[in-house]
């Protein structure tokens, strides 16, 4: 096999192969396993090259396994979907990707000089990350291939961006009526966060404390960022709140994502909301870091903790909601407004009675309608501005609604 | 009677020299004889003559090409005659079948072992023998018996007093059921609108069909996530997941149609046709329907 084959010679086969034994379902796995292994004797015997003949056949049963395991992915709940579906959508992501790439080189064509290609190629690999799991013993394949092809594409870059965010430090500081402020405290000792705020559940703002994140000035270059992950498909949900009738997600590129709904003036907005981004493009991890207050924890829990990224225009809004564990969301750039109730004011918030929807409020804190909801005016609001290089501990099922003042981008870290 | 097939194909029904043929592109002659039906799964097919049950698959292989398998094969009931199957639903990776003396037998296809079903159905309380008429298997695996009971097998389903089913249908995550009166009930998942309640809700139990209540329908399908239903006056009404156009509305902008939805058929220049409908049948991304012919309605 040439040499020009990036994808095909960078992944670990033998690894891969005992992923296949064991983890794939069998009515996949018959069709995969003699794919596999015809693609790992041509890695390995650099003279035969694969039929063209046999490079679309393969592509046909591995599009068809793709089909299959997408609907089996998308029936049922996420939840109750087993993970070998998960293994498999990776697998055939990862076939999927040599195969095309070696349909191309079989012209010994240099393959990182088709960007159309190239950018194909990372947007299935992307999808592969969305929808499968991480394949137990070669866990970081997909990103990792996805960040070593994203190199040979050049992105023309015909945005003129500066900086996105003006600087604005003094407009968001008026706390609207009735609302109490929260506690604050700068760069708060390890001590003091527990004694103070993590034991007792007090949600606070904690100023200073990720003033040293790289993040902090690289990513507000929306330079930067788009040459990480300006290929990069990523979910975005479409409507100014989840609770909405017209509210959809859709999966575009990351630099599609930033013309049409950050960059321009759009009617609909667009988020990218509560996504793993780190997960997905883990070069971006190096530029924070997870702050060390998450060491502490309500059991004897030991995983990292979740990490998502918040990033949209300005008029995103998170509807009043609550979440299970503890919160830290972080701000990178931009400024949000947050809205906080305690979880004692649950039955004055009118949560919705669905399953889908039983954390989430029907009340509106901003336009409040007293009529429809009337207990909601024993519920006391409290109120934070959340400025870039901010820290905002919300408490395990302290209900929060979460406006963005201008474009913006938070980190939260989810943990027990 | 022939069958002929086209299109994807991944069984060793077709092949080239021992290669699987992966695109049959024009219609072929299903080859083997004395076919009665024909039955499909997404990676093997099922293969009828009488009572006789036939599959084809592809063999587990492990990376080497010997193909030294018969490309159908016989599926025989553990101490019965071949010709002893009289039922089969397809699954993933298994076949569960009734046997003509009504017993059930599930066949994993790629390990090539068999599993009794034990009863679970025992009596239903009166005298008369009951035993599963009709199976499916979608994410889960739903049996129907001949007085009208259900099971999401081995649990008996809870169904309102008096009802009973002469027909069930279902999709990845959900399943209909037709009653004796010509009522409709839904139960499973209702996130893209397939059980037609209008909400997009789960249902753990049958819950009627409000949309359609003193409409009698006489046919069921299901796919995918969507549902298709034929009433006795020759109406078709279709609801769920529309992706596709699945749901054969062309009127309608939504994706997602949570509500029983009358078909209006239109002929070639767009106008209001009036139709008797026989027969539909749901694919996971597409409906068939089997009518008489096209009247032009008449305008008053």
């Amino acid at each position: 096999m040439p040499n020009c084959t990036i994808i095909a010679n960078s992944i670990p086969w033998s690894l891969l192969g005992e992923n296949v034994q064991n983890y794939i379902p069998i009515e996949m796995k018959i069709h995969l396993t003699s794919i596999k292994h015809n693609l790992e004797t041509s890695v390995e015997d650099k003279i035969k090259f694969p039929s063209l003949k046999w490079i679309k056949n393969s592509l046909i049963v591995v599009e068809a396994c793709l089909d299959k395991t997408w609907e089996i992915l998308n029936s049922g709940h996420w939840q109750f979907v087993p993970v070998e579906y998960r293994y498999c959508y990776t697998l055939c992501t990862i076939l999927k990707t040599v195969l095309l790439e070696l349909r191309y080189s079989n012209n010994s064509k240099q393959f990182t000089e088709n960007t159309i290609l190239l950018k194909n190629i990372i947007q299935q690999i992307d999808k592969g990350i969305l929808l499968g799991a991480p394949l137990p013993n070669v866990t970081d394949l997909l990103p990792k291939l996805a960040s070593e092809l994203n190199i040979y594409v050049t992105e023309s870059l015909q945005l003129d961006l500066e900086e996105l965010i003006t600087d604005s430090k003094n407009l968001y500081n008026s706390i609207l009526p009735g609302f109490t402020e929260i506690v604050q405290y700068v760069i708060p000792s390890m001590e003091l966060f527990y004694k103070e705020i993590f034991m007792p559940k007090v949600p606070a703002l904690m100023k200073d404390c990720i003033k040293h994140w790289e993040a902090l000035k690289r990513w507000k270059n929306l330079k930067y960022l788009l040459s990480v992950a300006g290929n990069r498909i990523v979910p975005i949900e479409i409507g100014s709140r989840y609770t909405d009738e017209n509210w959809s997600q859709q999966l575009l590129s990351f630099s599609e994502f930033l013309q049409k709904y950050v960059l321009t003036e759009c009617d609909q907005v667009g988020y990218l909301a509560q996504h793993q981004l780190f997960e997905q493009i883990p070069e971006l991890k190096d530029d924070f870091t997870i702050p060390e207050y998450c060491n502490f924890t309500d059991g004897n829990n030991v995983e990292q903790p979740d990490i998502n990224a918040w990033f949209g225009p300005s008029g995103t809004v998170s509807p009043l909601h609550f979440d299970p564990k503890n919160n830290f969301l972080c701000q990178v750039f931009g400024y949000k407004r947050i809205i906080l109730y305690h979880p004692n004011d649950s039955s004055n918030l009118y949560p919705y009675d669905t399953k889908l929807l039983n954390n989430t409020a029907q009340v509106d804190p901003l336009n409040p309608d007293f009529e429809k909801w009337p207990n909601f005016s024993k519920a006391k609001g409290f109120m934070v501005y959340l400025k870039p290089g901010e820290i905002l501990y919300i408490p395990p099922k302290w209900w929060h609604h979460v406006t963005s003042l201008t474009p913006s981008f938070s980190i939260s870290f989810w943990w027990d | 009677m022939l069958f002929h097939y086209a299109g994807f194909n991944v069984s060793t029904l077709f092949s080239n020299d021992g290669d699987i043929t992966y695109i049959v592109d024009s219609f072929t002659e299903v080859p083997f004889p004395g076919i009665t039906d024909f039955q499909i799964g997404w990676s093997y097919f099922l293969v009828w003559k009488g009572r006789q049950l036939y599959i084809s698959k592809k063999p587990e292989d492990s990376g080497h090409n010997d193909t030294d398998t018969q490309s159908v094969q016989p599926i025989r009931i553990p101490e019965k005659s071949l010709d002893s199957c009289k039922h089969a639903a397809i699954g993933k990776d298994n076949v569960v079948i009734l046997s003509n003396d009504n017993e059930m037998w599930q066949y994993k296809i790629y390990e090539d072992t068999w599993k009794k079903v034990i009863n679970f159905i025992g009596s239903g309380g009166d005298s008369e023998k009951e035993y599963a008429v009709k199976i499916i298997q979608g994410g889960c695996t739903v049996a129907l018996t001949n007085l009208g009971r259900a099971f999401n097998v081995p649990t008996l389903i809870d169904i309102p007093k008096r009802v009973r089913f002469i027909d069930v249908a279902g999709g990845f995550d959900h399943t209909i059921f037709l009653a004796e009166n010509g009522d409709i009930y839904s139960m499973g998942m209702g996130t893209r609108g397939q059980l037609g309640h209008n909400d997009l809700e789960d249902c753990d139990n049958p819950r009627i069909i409000d949309a359609l209540a003193g409409i009698k329908v006489t046919q069921i399908s299901a796919a995918g996530w969507h549902t298709a239903v034929v009433t006795d006056q020759g109406d078709l009404y279709t609801w769920g997941w529309n992706v596709n156009g699945e749901l054969g509305l062309t009127s309608q902008e939504s994706k997602v149609i949570a509500v029983p939805t009358l078909i209006d058929f239109t002929n070639d220049r767009n106008e209001s046709v009036q139709v008797s409908v026989k027969k539909v049948q749901c694919g996971n991304t597409f409906t068939v329907c089997m009518t008489g012919t096209l009247k032009k309605k008449k305008k008053r």
